[in-house]
């Protein structure tokens, strides 16, 4: 995989990470867009895992969250994945391409795929999150279980 | 834990490997739903290894078997396949739901599920005291495979030649000479609502057939995709819609022969529950676009009232929406009926339809 836009990428096994955003132990992916704006979605890791996906459960948008809170579920026919917010904030939107195409996270999960924007209360809070070697580690063990 | 005799094989090509019935075996090969699509399309193979094939022969192998399953065997030709029959319990309850092939007129090929295998080998034996028969379990020793979908005839075709062209549905051939080595056995059966073929052979052939076939570029399905196109077909799985508590009746499957005068398991309170009716019947649930997936054990409702419980739930790649089976209370057995699947807190609008949910063959 070397047609990655703009953003320098990693391989590790068959799962891509990307160099320009921050990961939870969950498997998501958060990525400052402008200012407090964030975006949050799953990894490549999780996505191959889950497979398939067929639904995104529609959050609420203008809900307050906490950082660990459920954001949302997705699915795929063999699998519920959660998605939990890596951060303390507010669901601004919901990626409604989603709704039609689901499979928009298997296919792209860190572009076309992200899943919803949060405003940040506090957007120091990302520098507690992994680095790629980090998020690294984590499939590591995963994989070794 | 078993295994299929071809592990090393479908983890060459990047299959995802699981465990089902107690075997391990491919799952999927990246994209179940795109491998359900590609089998309605064209063409996949399978490998089935993991369904149980046990051969009974024997002088009384023919009044054995009328014994035990519920169709009528003895008008069976040879090189003919019954159709889907079960082994019932004195209950009328699924002990498994099997296909029974007439090997010769003393010799007949049961294949079964794979999660009932050792029950049915016991289930065999404890019944065979009184009857002159050999009971062989080939499960171990052979491999089964199977090509399905549109284009599988034309493949079986140039693969191992004209000799199969006059095969017809659940109809089969044995032992075929091909380049692979011999075929002990060729059906035209399914699954799938597609043509489909299955090949019993011994592992080595069956792993020259698969290589061969992955080479020629037809493309792998796994167990995911099997279930997806099998219940686009509301072909019942044992242990999700079939099990030793439900009859063949509730089910709407039709495993037994109506005229059938010989004295079956089960057979008296199979008539019985026809005289007396059912307080549950099976149905198919199409779910309305956009909609979670309902999964095995869900309830449904009408309003707040409990009127059944979900078997099996998928998601059709040709229909684009969720798809399930389940069974309904028998008062509101009611065809187009709207009703309702909880899932938490999220409701899931459906709709009591009579399957397949998709027209086929």
């Amino acid at each position: 995989m070397t047609a990655i836009k703009m953003s320098e990428s990693i391989q590790y096994k068959n799962y891509i990470l990307l160099k320009d955003r921050r990961y939870q132990d969950t498997h998501e992916w958060i990525k400052i867009i402008e200012g407090n704006k964030v975006r949050v979605g799953i990894t490549d890791y999780a996505q191959k895992k889950l497979k398939s996906i067929v639904y995104v459960d529609t959050p609420e948008v203008g809900k307050d969250i906490e950082k660990g809170e459920l954001i949302t579920t997705v699915e795929s026919v063999k699998a519920v994945g959660e998605v939990i917010s890596p951060v303390n904030g507010k669901i601004l939107s919901f990626n409604e391409k989603l709704e039609d195409d689901p499979s928009l996270i298997n296919n792209d999960p860190y572009g076309e795929g992200w899943i919803v924007e949060v405003e940040v209360t506090n957007p120091s809070e990302l520098d507690n999150l992994l680095d790629v070697e980090g998020y690294i580690e984590v499939i590591k063990k995963e994989e070794e279980e | 834990m078993r295994k299929t005799p071809f592990l090393n094989f479908h983890k060459e090509i990047n299959a995802s490997i699981g465990e089902f019935s107690g075997w391990t075996m491919p799952i999927d090969y990246g994209d179940m739903l795109q491998e359900a699509l590609i089998t309605r399309k064209s063409v996949t193979f399978f490998d089935i290894s993991h369904l149980s094939r046990i051969v009974v022969s024997g002088k009384d192998a023919l009044n054995f078997l009328q014994r035990l399953v519920a169709r009528d065997i003895k008008k069976l030709n040879v090189g003919k396949i019954s159709g889907p029959t079960a082994f019932l319990n004195q209950n009328a309850g699924f002990k498994d739901d099997v296909m029974v092939y007439r090997l010769t007129d003393l010799v007949f090929l049961i294949v079964g599920n794979a999660i009932n295998h050792d029950k049915i080998v016991d289930w065999l034996n404890y019944n065979s005291s009184n009857y002159n028969v050999d009971i062989k379990d080939i499960t171990f020793d052979t491999a089964m495979l199977a090509l399905q979908g549109p284009q599988s005839t034309e493949k079986i075709k140039k693969k191992i030649g004209e000799k199969i062209k006059n095969l017809s549905p659940l109809n089969f051939l044995t032992n075929i000479k091909t380049k692979y080595g011999e075929i002990k056995l060729i059906s035209y059966s399914g699954w799938t609502g597609e043509a489909g073929y299955e090949i019993i052979c011994d592992i080595d052939v069956g792993e020259k057939i698969l290589r061969d076939l992955y080479q020629e570029k037809i493309l792998p399905a796994g167990l995911g995709a099997r279930d997806i196109l099998r219940i686009e077909m509301g072909y019942n799985l044992y242990g999700n819609e079939i099990n030793e508590n439900i009859n063949p009746i509730e089910a709407k499957y039709w495993i037994f022969s109506w005229k059938k005068e010989e004295d079956y398991i089960g057979k008296k309170e199979l008539f019985n529950i026809l005289k007396n009716g059912v307080e549950k019947v099976k149905y198919g649930l199409l779910v309305k676009k956009g909609s979670p997936l309902p999964r095995k054990g869900m309830k449904i409702y009408i309003e707040d009232k409990e009127i059944g419980f979900i078997t099996s739930g998928t998601f059709s790649p040709l229909l684009k929406t969720p798809i399930a089976l389940g069974y309904i209370n028998s008062k509101h057995s009611i065809l187009g009926l709207k009703v309702k699947i909880f899932k938490g807190n999220k409701e899931i609008n459906a709709k009591l339809v009579e399957p397949p949910f998709i027209k086929r063959l």
